[in-house]
């Protein structure tokens, strides 16, 4: 089976996509700053925000002609009010979230244009779509990934590779596993469809999203539970 | 691994035949390849990118990186005509085998 590259595989979303891949029979080349060893696929040490790193890691991948896909999840947050954010914690956010989503797919676009096709896969939040106070950073960086997979959806388009976004609500995850019930409540309510989703719920869109039936879609930005 | 200007010019200039349909003969070292005069479409350049690369790894024995700073230069990239991105790749090749 084709290859596909998961970025922030170590754990949370991107770890429940991989070993979902894996299972399928994928060869799955999961990238993440420490290379977790109890992983039921392929490793690699990666800081996303890195462009050196992320060329570092994916060297091998370049010249491949068997690559299907490319799934970033890698996502950093820090609910807190801009004006106490420090300016690392900025730029740490922005460079994981966006810059980190460009540089994976500028590391791994060649390889699906020689692969004939694939699929690639952002991740947003609906943090954009709901403007969310104490998400302002979070939601710039996402934002940014949402503008960016736009336009490149259409510089892919012509190699038969999509290029999509999927902003899902609040998912159990350690990255909000410190925000309190209510406020994930609160966001919840405010989604078309007022229920939390889980990880599966994600996965099933990814899915889709790689399946040969996705091939139309791209350029979109897929808001799991509606905003 | 004795490679010439020529060797490289005549490659681009088969691949941009190949990839725009047209006869080799209209392509040489002053074909623009981005630009308003450019002879290909941005499909077409990366097609010349991707068959560079793999002539670049497997001819000249060097890694040829698409997205250096001085490639997003039009005054002075490499990739402003087949002439100048002959030179850069044979300069490439030279360093590879220092």
């Amino acid at each position: 089976m084709s290859a596909v590259v998961v970025t922030g595989a170590s754990r949370g979303l991107g770890r429940y996509c991989a070993e979902r891949l894996a299972t399928l029979g994928h060869r799955v080349i999961g990238l993440s700053r420490t290379a977790s060893a109890d992983a039921p696929f392929e490793m690699r040490a990666c800081n996303v925000g890195d462009a050196a790193s992320v060329k570092d890691a994916l060297a091998d991948l370049r010249r491949s002609t068997d690559v299907l896909a490319l799934v970033n999840a890698a996502g950093i947050a820090s609910m807190n009010l801009l004006v106490t954010t420090p300016v690392s914690t900025v730029q740490r956010i922005v460079e994981v979230n966006l810059l980190g989503t460009i540089y994976c797919c500028q590391a791994v676009a060649p390889a699906l244009i020689r692969s004939g096709g694939g699929r690639i896969v952002n991740f947003s939040t609906i943090a954009v779509a709901l403007g969310l106070a104490g998400e302002s950073v979070y939601a710039a960086s996402k934002a940014g990934v949402e503008g960016f997979s736009r336009a490149f959806a259409r510089e892919m388009a012509g190699f038969n590779v999509t290029v999509n976004v999927i902003a899902p609500g609040p998912i159990d995850t350690e990255l909000i596993a410190k925000v309190p019930r209510e406020k994930i409540q609160a966001i919840v309510d405010r989604q078309v469809v007022p229920v939390q989703a889980t990880p599966e719920d994600l996965w099933n869109v990814v899915s889709m999203l790689l399946s040969p039936e996705g091939r139309m879609i791209s350029g979109q930005v897929l808001h799991l539970g509606g905003a | 691994m004795s490679v010439e200007l020529k060797e490289i010019t005549d490659f681009l200039c088969r691949e941009l035949a190949s990839i725009t349909g047209r006869p080799v003969e209209s392509f040489g070292e002053h074909s623009a390849l981005i630009g308003a005069r450019t002879e290909v479409a941005s499909r077409g350049f990366v097609e010349l990118l991707l068959a560079t690369e793999d002539f670049a790894s497997e001819r000249l024995g060097t890694a040829f990186d698409w997205a250096s700073d001085a490639a997003m230069s039009e005054a002075r990239s490499h990739f402003r005509t087949v002439g100048s991105l002959a030179r850069h790749l044979l300069d490439l090749s030279n360093r590879a085998t220092l």
